[in-house]
């Protein structure tokens, strides 16, 4: 006997799907009223979420996220409005910060303890946003290719002895249109555009691939120099299989613009909504970020820079030694976001 | 079933006759149930019923397509100036390519399990549809993981063909020719699963009676299967086709700029959402033409059986070279689309400890498999609805209406995202005061960030995948039966659940596992909509991916996988099991449907 088809999905689909309706709507009410902060996030570590729930166990604030793209989070912030329950947005670049800023989306928060915290050129002058943790955009090299002397500034990658070495993502990467956005600063408009020009015609194949695979496409020979952030190759530094580690050690680390302007750094960071209902609780969580401990933690399991240069650092980056950071404020590099990005095209920097 | 829709008559007639109630409740009751009747089920129920849901999924898109009158910025002529020209070009490349191999792969795969035999086509049967499970990113990364520099079997490439063969490898590996195929190995099966579900629908006397007058095989295969099958190949291509146009992340990795990386670097770089909704509006103009292009071909030809008699077709049993042929292809294709990059993503998973498996872990399993099952069933009713008002009103405005609202397919999930979000908001707002006067609740929103904005988000997004398959698999039931159930009486829902569904109950089938393993490893859509602390198994992937560290992201894509596995195995054996079934017997489709709508009792 064969059983009715649409009697099969009527008695044994539509039942458990109902059950499985009741499962889940359940987990996205929150009935209690608990103390909470709402947190839209760009940033997805695993050290991130240690963080949070070291937050909860000290203060009893829970702490919900959203996490996805920046420009997402941004774009439904705005949507949402002034009704939006978030209280916290977090990215992975000041420019993010600032863009969210320019479009009435942020409020200015003032404490004592984040304004001791977070020295002034990591922090929105109006208090609308704070930096968080920082990252180096530097060069990486090939130590058997590559004498460290042959390099110096990020200019001279423009030079004609660099012509089919160099590896670097795409201009869609915020990392790289800040890094132009500074050139554009400190050397003017058409010095910017010859370097894009330069590095272009430099580059040792079509921008493909995040920073990682830059560097492994250095260790296996296809490029001797690549442009990336300094966290990726502290990573791979420690490696968990011995193979890995080992060819690492071929990767030599150079922090450019030491004698003029400072190595560029990109700055993740974090700003209080204009919808924030929970503010109390925002701002704790903020002062809390920015503490020792939490600061500690970023360092040692993300191998990013703390905002303060008494924070300890963990064993690599340590051996790297201190370095002279540019302190263009994220703000001017935010306004010239536009500009860079024109220029790339321009230029032709996929 | 018609014991149940008799009840409640029974109940009620019951009930006037105890309590005796006057005539006048009697004629109410009457009353009723015929204006029931016609807003529900009858004809203009249907229209009402699909204009109402078409609209619905429309709207976000419509959003979308308003933008194309906004008044252009300079960022958009910037746009225009430097890149378009090369997302365009990419992108026509890419849809060509990404086409020919599916229609290619796909075609001759289901073709060679329908109608032939030959070593492991039972095994093949399920297998071919394995690649579905896979996300065409993370087959990207796996591909790129394996071949590229450092990759896993960079070393092994290096010492057997030499450092120049493993350099040029890896150097290519990233290239737009390499995406095609990662694009095509991934997405074929769109192609194969609906003409397949086509070849076993089709009248095997059709068949018989080519073969009886002297064609061979091939020959059947090219002018008699092939031309009948057309609108489920034209269906399953479209599918594919939309999906090129919508991906991101694998295009994004390999480098290869195309019409929807440059959305995003419309939308990020270029901090212009409204340029990037308007970028989305010109592919979703590109889509209509392909869509019509595929109707303009295709003219009034009619691809229906007038007579649907499932009897076993005898297959081909191919022997000696063609038989081996026929099994290596299949095993390459399956190696390729699916052995590979999992045994890459399983040799990243031994290496790296492994996720826990907590509770969270469990959690997001629930949601990822509750939410795409809900999802699933609403695209599937969804569709069927559309369908079938369109069958019986084939006015223009129906059809302009249903077409509409399956172009979320080719749309950006992060797009479709705006849209919807723009909906449901605007919904809340205007929802908010009305609760706020009569119940004097302030609740902020309702259904904004709510798993139900998710799961309206999926409606627009993946009807396409249901509406296809099921509009395919209504071509090929003659309108002849429709008119008989008719005219004896049966109304347009009767005739819909007793006649129709059962007889496409393979291509319904095909809708459903189609749009469940597209929910499930949806990703932009969710990470922009999801409601606080939703973790799904597509998002956890992708955040260890996004990192850089694809080796951590095996883990949980395994479990999308494996679990994205189990619904194609149990619908496809009871796809296959079905048809062996009525292979086996000699008894025919049309008895038993006769048998089941003859009035009972």
């Amino acid at each position: 006997m064969r059983t009715l088809f649409i009697d099969t999905i009527l008695r044994r689909i539509l039942p458990a799907v109902v059950m499985m309706a009741a499962f889940l709507f359940p987990a996205c009410g929150d009935g209690d009223t608990a103390e909470v902060v709402n947190v839209y996030s760009h940033r997805h570590y695993d050290a991130d979420r240690q963080l949070l729930e070291m937050f909860t166990e000290e203060t009893g604030i829970r702490v919900n996220v959203v996490s996805a793209g920046a420009d997402q989070l941004i774009k439904r912030l705005e949507i949402e409005g002034e009704k939006s329950p978030a209280d916290l947005l977090i990215t992975v670049d000041a420019g993010r910060l600032y863009r969210a800023k320019e479009r009435g989306l942020l409020q200015p928060v003032h404490s004592e303890v984040l304004e001791r915290n977070v020295p002034a050129h990591l922090r929105d002058p109006e208090g609308h946003w704070y930096g968080m943790t920082q990252r180096g955009r530097i060069i990486a090299y090939a130590r058997d290719r590559v004498e460290e002397e042959e390099l110096s500034t990020y200019e001279a990658l423009a030079d004609e002895r660099w012509r089919g070495r160099i590896l670097v993502r795409s201009s869609e990467n915020i990392y790289n249109q800040s890094l132009l956005a500074s050139i554009i600063l400190n050397r003017g408009r058409d010095a910017a555009e010859t370097w894009a020009r330069g590095v272009v015609a430099n580059m040792a194949r079509s921008p493909r691939g995040n920073d990682t695979d830059q560097l492994n496409a250095l260790i296996e020979g296809a490029g001797d120099v690549a442009l990336v952030n300094t966290y990726y190759v502290a990573r791979l530094y420690e490696d968990s299989t011995a193979e890995k580690r080992a060819k690492a050690e071929r990767v030599g680390v150079f922090f450019p613009n030491q004698q003029s302007s400072g190595t560029h750094v990109n700055i993740s960071g974090m700003g209080m909504t204009k919808s924030a209902g929970n503010r109390e609780n925002a701002i704790r969580l903020m002062e809390f970020l920015t503490s020792d401990r939490a600061q500690q933690l970023f360092a040692e399991a993300n191998h990013e820079y703390p905002i303060r240069p008494e924070i300890p650092l963990p064993r690599v980056l340590a051996a790297w030694g201190t370095f002279r950071a540019d302190t263009l404020h994220p703000t001017a590099l935010g306004e010239q976001n536009w500009e860079a990005v024109k220029l790339f095209d321009e230029v032709d920097w996929r | 079933m018609p014991a149940q829709q008799r009840k409640p008559h029974d109940a009620s007639t019951s009930d006037i006759r105890t309590s005796g109630i006057t005539r006048s409740r009697i004629m109410w009751e009457r009353l009723l149930r015929t204006v029931r009747v016609h807003v529900f089920f009858g004809l203009s129920g249907w229209t009402l019923a699909a204009g109402m849901l078409a609209l619905l999924v429309a709207f976000p898109l419509l959003t979308i397509g308003v933008s194309l009158f906004d008044p252009v910025s300079d960022r958009w002529e910037h746009l225009v100036s430097t890149q378009l020209s090369t997302y365009i070009s990419n992108s026509v490349i890419l849809v060509l390519g990404v086409g020919m191999f599916t229609l290619l792969v796909g075609v001759s795969t289901a073709w060679l399990v329908s109608a032939c035999d030959f070593p492991g086509r039972r095994f093949f049967e399920y297998a071919l549809v394995l690649p579905l499970a896979l996300p065409t990113y993370l087959v990207a990364i796996t591909y790129a993981g394996a071949f590229g520099f450092a990759g896993t079997l960079y070393g092994s490439v290096q010492s057997t063909f030499g450092n120049a063969a493993a350099v040029a490898i890896a150097g290519n590996i990233m290239s737009r020719e390499a995406l095609i195929i990662v694009m095509g190995i991934v997405l074929y099966p769109y192609v194969y699963l609906i003409s397949r579900a086509s070849f076993m629908q089709q009248s095997h006397s059709v068949l018989e009676v080519a073969r009886l007058l002297g064609r061979s095989p091939g020959s059947t295969f090219l002018r008699v299967s092939v031309p009948l099958a057309r609108p489920a190949i034209a269906a399953g291509l479209s599918l594919v086709l939309m999906e090129v146009l919508n991906d991101y992340g694998a295009a994004k990795y390999f480098g290869v700029p195309t019409f929807t990386t440059g959305i995003f670097r419309v939308w990020s770089s270029y901090d212009s959402p409204d340029a990037a909704v308007r970028l989305a509006g010109m592919l979703l103009l590109l889509v209509i033409l392909i869509v019509l292009f595929e109707r303009m071909q295709r003219g009034h030809a009619r691809y229906d059986n007038s007579v649907s008699v499932f009897r076993p077709g005898v297959r081909y049993r191919l022997r000696g070279f063609r038989a081996a042929a026929a099994t290596v292809f299949a095993l390459l294709v399956v190696t390729v689309g699916f052995f590979f990059p999992v045994g890459q993503l399983l040799y990243w998973a031994a290496g790296t400890p492994a996720e826990l498996v907590d509770g969270r872990f469990l959690r997001m399993v629930l949601n990822s498999f509750g939410l795409a099952a809900m999802a699933t069933v609403l695209c599937v009713l969804t569709a069927v609805i559309l369908v079938y008002t369109a069958r019986l009103h084939r006015t223009w405005l129906v059809r302009t209406i249903t077409k509409v609202s399956v172009m979320g397919y080719a749309v950006p999930g992060a797009v479709i995202a705006i849209g919807v979000l723009l909906v449901l908001s605007w919904l809340d707002s205007t929802l908010e005061p009305l609760l706020r006067k009569s119940f004097g609740l302030s609740i902020g929103f309702l259904v904004t960030g709510s798993v139900l904005t998710l799961l309206f988000a999926y409606l627009v997004r993946f009807i396409a995948v249901s509406f296809q398959s099921i509009e395919s698999g209504f071509q090929s039931v003659a309108e002849r039966m429709d008119e008989s159930a008719r005219s004896l009486g049966a109304g347009g829902l009767r005739t819909l659940l007793r006649i129709d569904l059962p007889l496409i109950r393979g291509p319904l089938l095909a809708a459903g596992l189609l749009a469940f393993v597209d929910i499930l490893k949806e990703l932009p859509l969710t990470l922009m909509l999801r409601p606080f602390n939703f973790d799904t198994l597509a998002t956890r992937a992708f955040e260890l991916a996004q990192d850089e560290m694809p080796a951590l992201a095996a883990g949980p894509a395994l479990i999308i996988v494996a679990i994205g596995l189990l619904p194609v195995f149990l619908i496809n054996s009871y796809f296959t099991r079905k048809w062996h079934h009525e292979s086996a017997g000699t008894e025919t489709s049309v008895e038993n449907v006769s048998e089941r709508t003859s009035p009972r009792g």
